[in-house]
């Protein structure tokens, strides 16, 4: 039996993992797609993530890893870890990640995704290809916060995908072991839906973000906003969610280890965004 | 002999919007939800989203807009895995409170109970947690609900349910109000049988004392449909 609850301080976490999903079964004519999110009014605006805390690195060694959300208004990844210590959070969120892809061998071994800490506390993702990590988009602007005169970057719209840096190799990317050594990634420029590949990647965060300039002509957005710094959120009315609360329970059977869902002979119902 | 005895499993979600102005549901949601996590266990998950669904039938002529989708599996595994991924995504469409313990949390909720319309005051009968102090907190928070208007706000609930075998009023798409009631019957009829395998509850706002706006109900309940 698995106890589930929000807030986000037990395994399962308030993240948003559409696009993975999709109903296929009978189409209402009352309900339309909609991935077009409503633009919000500026009175309603929701103020930037705030600065990014770095959780405590974990002691050294590998945690399996449930899964794993990347904001790209700070470039933090939030994960879920399995099997941590007594003591230690399940989530763990950081800005300074590296990531690769579990090679062919390990895979053939059935090796699912993980974080390893180094002794010095440096996480890195090691993720196999198939790997969706929950994507949440923030559509930022510049705006003169009326109390103090200054500009702030402010995030207007929300929007949730998914993300998978090892799916299909990007055309040239793919050189001798280079997706196999731990780097820094940026995602490609958002689009919603699915996303695979990278838009930069580099040894360090700034040579992966001048890789991204170098293809896309400006500088992820991530980059960009930690450089100018972000508003603190305020979860109040402004903010484009309100507040909620769940909890569940279930004793489905569960793979160890987590990982990707195989679509089985499954079909959905109903009709879902 | 695969094929005859093949085992099939559903995981469902049942979403309903209420009438912000139905005070009674939020306490009664936040108790639910207590409940749930205080036990941790599947007897009392089950037990809660029924009661849930039944206090939804009788304030059924309060739901304003519906939507459910899910998925069927031939593996259990895969319908638990899929039962993690839909309470991570039902729960990405409000802000949690964050907090690292129930106390703090619950004590503003059972602080925060709606006051009667006329007047605010500390003596109220019903829908109170017993042993709760209320005296001084209920009063501070009274003058502050008496003046937030629930005209044109919204309550969201969601109900997620797994199964083995079939049940075709949660399978099917739910757009009138005898869908809806149908298909609450049927997550009520499940725990009767104690045939549910699964069972979350989601619900926003998260207090009585905050609200769901229009706009904040057509960005993250977007597969509403209104009854």
């Amino acid at each position: 039996m698995r106890l589930l609850r929000s807030p986000s301080i037990l395994r399962f976490t308030a993240l948003g993992v559409a696009g993975a999903f999709i109903g296929v079964g009978c189409l209402d004519e009352s309900m339309l797609p909609n991935a077009e999110r409503r633009a919000i009014p500026q009175e309603a605006r929701q103020q930037a993530p705030e600065k990014i805390v770095n959780s405590a690195p974990l002691p050294a060694g590998q945690y399996g890893v449930q899964s794993v959300n990347y904001d790209d208004a700070t470039g933090s990844y939030k994960m879920f870890l399995l099997d941590t210590p007594a003591g230690a959070k399940p989530m763990f969120q950081s800005n300074d990640v590296r990531m690769a892809r579990i090679d062919d061998e390990s895979l053939t071994q059935g090796k699912k995704s993980y974080v390893e800490f180094a002794a010095d506390g440096a996480p890195t993702l090691y993720l196999t290809p198939d790997f969706q990590i929950a994507y949440t988009h923030n559509v930022t602007e510049e705006q003169v916060d009326p109390a103090t005169g200054q500009r702030e970057v402010v995030v207007v719209r929300q929007e949730t995908s998914s993300w998978s840096p090892f799916m299909s190799a990007m055309a040239g990317a793919a050189i001798g072991n280079m997706l196999f050594a731990p780097r820094y990634y940026f995602p490609p420029p958002y689009t919603p839906g699915m996303m695979s590949g990278y838009g930069g990647s580099g040894m360090t965060q700034t040579m992966a973000s001048q890789q991204y300039a170098q293809r896309f002509g400006s500088e992820p957005q991530a980059s960009r906003i930690s450089k100018t710094g972000v508003a603190p959120r305020r979860a109040s009315a402004d903010s484009i969610r309100s507040t909620g609360r769940g909890a569940g329970a279930s004793k489905f059977s569960k793979p160890s280890g987590g990982g990707f869902r195989k679509p089985t002979r499954s079909f959905g119902f109903g009709r879902r965004r | 002999m695969g094929l005859f005895s093949r085992k099939r499993y559903a995981v469902a979600t049942l979403m309903v919007a209420v009438d912000g102005r139905l005070k009674a549901l939020l306490p009664a949601l936040a108790d639910a939800t207590e409940r749930i996590i205080e036990s941790e266990d599947m007897d009392v998950a089950s037990e809660q989203v029924a009661r849930i669904a039944g206090a939804l039938l009788e304030y059924e002529s309060r739901l304003t807009a519906v939507a459910s989708w899910g998925q069927v599996f031939t593996r259990e595994e895969d319908a638990g895995l899929y039962g993690d991924e839909v309470f991570a995504e039902c729960a990405g469409r409000y802000l949690s409170s964050g907090l690292e313990a129930d106390d703090e949390d619950d004590s503003l909720a059972r602080a925060a109970l709606p006051p009667p319309s006329h007047e605010g005051g500390s003596d109220r009968t019903g829908s109170d947690r017993p042993g709760s102090d209320r005296t001084g907190s209920g009063q501070a928070s009274s003058r502050a609900l008496a003046s937030l208007d629930l005209e044109g706000t919204h309550i969201v609930v969601m109900l997620t349910v797994g199964y083995e075998g079939t049940v075709p009023e949660l399978e099917k798409t739910v757009s009138t109000r005898d869908d809806v009631a149908a298909a609450l019957s049927a997550i009520r009829a499940l725990h009767h049988k104690q045939a549910l395998a699964l069972a979350h509850i989601h619900y926003a706002p998260g207090h009585s004392n905050e609200v769901l706006t229009d706009d904040q109900l057509l960005v993250n309940y977007p597969e509403l449909v209104t009854l």
